[in-house]
């Protein structure tokens, strides 16, 4: 069975996502360019850090994933929503055969997510969801399902047939 | 008020006993009948049995759905293609249930959509996804398309789409902007060219939903 391979994009660290027990099922593997030498958790790259701006943030995201060819981009989504949407579209038109999930904070409203999800993106979890249930959700979402709440399901698809 | 409908007494029988502390039900046996039933007796919730006489699939449910907007459908039967399914689910049905589903599962189905939620499987979430995307982007398309049809008028068009946005006639433009009705017939003539409708009430409804998204 092929690895499900997960690329990180990290914005800062004030919403770390924990990655380390990701790798303790040997279904996923973390790509990180860092790791290609001694990869160290403590090291994931704050992005925004280092570019200066969302269209540095996006082409950087973009060109991480070009090169570390991933099947699902975790995205860190503790920054400004339109940020994350542009990302996603971009990432949508770009590189449409990857999963993205988002990895939000309990106080996200409703129509933050039913937007990040006409955006593109599969999936959001909290960053308080315990390793087996991440590795439960990435799994799905591989498989080709979308990992929300039946309430938004709901709202997607009244968006869909009465918008 | 809960409608169940179908032909097979078991099936009436098993969806009884799962709704049997809801007081008000309502049985019939043809689509016919539903649809009286649906119009006499308002309820929130049908039950369909995929073979009950006169039931023709999606026509069916926008039958239903053109005689009630609120009413909530969840619609029983055998296991589905993928896409057999989803279009039912497209027609407006709020869940699909396979028709030997257990009277525990049943009775979740219920629950979950009496609540305002979908009962639909997770293989089928992604269509959501890719319909979602797809309707975004062709609001998109046609905002941006409104857009530039907006920024192309003269000065003197937008001043007259204004004007018909907010509801005068020619003759009072005419007064307006010291112009005679003809000039302001041929201005408008070139805006809804410009904007690719016919008359000026989808002038005025575009301009009117240009100014409220603001």
């Amino acid at each position: 069975m092929q690895p499900i391979t997960v690329m990180v994009v990290e914005t800062g660290q004030s919403q770390a996502i924990s990655i380390q027990d990701l790798e303790r099922n040997s279904n996923i593997r973390l790509l990180d360019e860092s790791k290609l030498n001694d990869y160290n958790t403590d090291t994931v790259g704050s992005l925004l850090q280092e570019q200066e701006g969302t269209v540095d943030f996006i082409e950087s995201t973009l060109d991480k994933i070009d090169r570390l060819n991933p099947k699902t981009v975790l995205i860190n989504a503790n920054q400004t929503i339109q940020e994350y949407c542009d990302l996603l579209v971009a990432m949508h038109y770009q590189q449409p055969h990857i999963q993205a999930i988002l990895v939000i904070n309990d106080s996200i409203s409703e129509d933050y997510i039913l937007k990040a999800l006409s955006c593109g993106a599969q999936g959001f979890i909290t960053n308080k969801l315990s390793a087996l249930d991440f590795i439960k959700v990435v799994n799905a979402i591989d498989q080709g399902e979308i990992w929300v709440s039946r309430k938004i399901l709901t709202k997607a698809m009244d968006q869909v047939l009465f918008s | 008020m809960i409608v169940l409908a179908s032909i097979n007494k078991e099936t009436l029988l098993c969806w009884k006993s799962v709704l049997s502390k809801t007081a008000f039900l309502s049985s019939c046996d043809t689509f016919s009948a539903l649809k009286k039933n649906l119009q006499q007796l308002n309820p929130q919730l049908i039950l369909i049995d995929y073979e009950l006489p006169g039931f023709i699939g999606y026509q069916s449910i926008q039958e239903l759905l053109a005689i009630s907007k609120q009413i909530k459908i969840v619609l029983f039967g055998p296991n589905l293609s993928d896409e057999t399914e989803w279009d039912f689910f497209k027609a407006g049905i709020k869940g699909y249930c396979p028709d030997k589903a257990s009277a525990e599962q049943i009775n979740k189905v219920i629950n979950a959509i009496l609540q305002g939620e979908l009962w639909i499987r997770r293989t089928l979430t992604h269509r959501i996804l890719d319909e979602l995307i797809k309707t975004t982007h062709e609001k998109k398309r046609i905002k941006q398309s409104i857009q530039d049809a907006i920024a192309s008028l003269t000065h003197r068009e937008n001043e007259i789409a204004l004007l018909v946005a907010q509801g005068e006639s020619n003759k009072n433009i005419a007064h307006q902007l010291a112009i005679t009705e003809r000039t302001v017939k041929a201005h408008l003539t070139e805006i809804f060219k410009k904007m690719r409708v016919t008359d000026r009430v989808k002038v005025a409804l575009i301009i009117k939903d240009v100014i409220q998204s603001r």
